[in-house]
């Protein structure tokens, strides 16, 4: 549930939104650079949960935005933009997702990969908190990749993106009880998921 | 190899953290003190917190990412334009009027009559090998659907009438057959659209 503060930030940035539509329409060429900055952030985020590889999220950013943009004359005023532009991306990713799934039953990757080479640490104070940081997001990505697409999507959109429910809903096209159902038994599969892989790990 | 402290106490307690609405806090002392020992479920323990709290899991994009996006939609949308109204012209102008007739640009656009703030535009415009033509400018939310010319002797002559507020200045495109954008041939006045395309101004 968003907070009043955060219910209030939503509006302002739906009211910047339509604005920076308007102009854009209008053939303001720096008002969409305005949408793109804004957006870039939370796309590439939802991208990178839903691929999982970070080449794959950018150049799927820049595919949603390219369709967003040919799509816009067809964007009702009156509507909110985000969801709208959710949904564009969601469409695409899911695209992308089925051909890359397509492609990787060419390849077979151990379940462990990720965790038999750990990415180098940066140079910084902590480099084993580091290691420890990314084998556990690693493994955090291989839970939330064995979620069925419905309950990944919902769970990626509302518990780390942290949009509304009712956001979630409308981008969905789900009834909002479905969206918390989808949420609850999520959560519930990833820490089942947990279970299964993580116990052979290496040193386990 | 199984941990059976995660089977027996680990994973019951994030289970019940799932089945709440929020994100949980430290673990309980003992499991803390059971992972300082046990990797396998340090790991694991850490990659539900990640999942549970959720936005710990948002990813940042590298800098430039929003500028790239930026400077793609700006190369995409000179080639989305084309062809533009100077392409047509030197593809006249060497004959080379097979594919490109249907914008061969004849237009005659006039006002009939003001009344009660509003004024009557006629639009026409010359294209034999269009399927659909409709007008899009800032009147209609430059949403296609809107106002479809029609061609009522099938002779590739489009038109359509327009009642539109008088004293304003309107910018506006013609869309042909779904995916050409543009301007209005003859139109006395060309604006460049921000887009590297160019678009129409009606001034009324």
């Amino acid at each position: 549930m968003l907070g009043e503060g955060r219910l209030a930030e939503r509006q302002f940035e739906d009211t910047q939104d339509l604005l920076a539509i308007q102009e854009t329409l209008r053939g303001d060429r720096r008002a969409f650079d305005g949408v793109v900055r804004r957006y870039t952030p939370v796309l590439y985020s939802l991208a990178y949960r839903l691929l999982g590889v970070h080449e794959e999220a950018e150049e799927a950013v820049q595919e949603i935005f390219l369709r967003a943009f040919q799509a816009l004359p067809r964007f009702r005023l009156g509507r909110r933009f985000h969801p709208w532009l959710y949904t564009i991306a969601l469409n695409y990713l899911r695209t992308r997702s089925r051909r890359n799934r397509r492609r990787a039953a060419l390849r077979v990757r151990p379940l462990d990969e990720a965790l038999d080479v750990p990415a180098a640490p940066a140079a910084g104070a902590d480099p084993a908190g580091e290691v420890e940081r990314t084998a556990a997001e690693r493994l955090a990505q291989q839970a939330l990749e064995g979620l069925p697409s419905r309950y990944r999507e919902v769970f990626v959109l509302r518990q780390i993106e942290g949009l509304a429910v009712r956001d979630v809903a409308e981008i969905l096209g789900l009834p909002e009880g479905t969206v918390k159902s989808f949420l609850h038994r999520g959560r519930a599969l990833l820490v089942a998921r947990l279970a299964e892989e993580g116990v052979a790990g290496p040193g386990a | 190899m199984s941990c059976g402290v995660w089977e027996n106490r680990i994973r019951p307690w994030l289970e019940g953290l799932a089945e709440l609405e929020g994100a949980p806090e430290t673990p309980p002392e003992d499991i803390a003190a059971h992972a300082l020992g046990c990797e396998s479920c340090a790991r694991r323990l850490r990659a539900a917190m990640l999942l549970l709290r959720g936005t710990e899991l948002r990813r940042e994009p590298d800098a430039g990412l929003a500028s790239r996006v930026s400077e793609r939609l700006a190369r995409e949308r000179r080639w989305m334009s084309a062809p533009q109204w100077k392409g047509l012209r030197v593809a006249l102008a060497a004959a080379a009027v097979l594919l490109v007739a249907l914008t061969a640009g004849l237009l005659t656009w006039r006002f009939l009559r003001a009344e009660s703030g509003l004024v009557e535009v006629h639009l026409v415009l010359e294209a034999p090998q269009a399927k659909s033509v409709s007008v899009v400018g800032d009147w209609n939310a430059w949403d296609p659907s809107r106002n479809r010319l029609r061609d009522p002797k099938g002779d590739g002559t489009w038109e359509i009438r327009l009642r539109l507020r008088k004293g304003e200045e309107l910018r506006y495109q013609f869309l042909i057959d779904g995916e050409r954008w543009i301007p209005d041939p003859q139109a006395p006045l060309q604006v460049d659209d921000g887009f590297g395309g160019t678009s129409s101004v009606l001034q009324i």
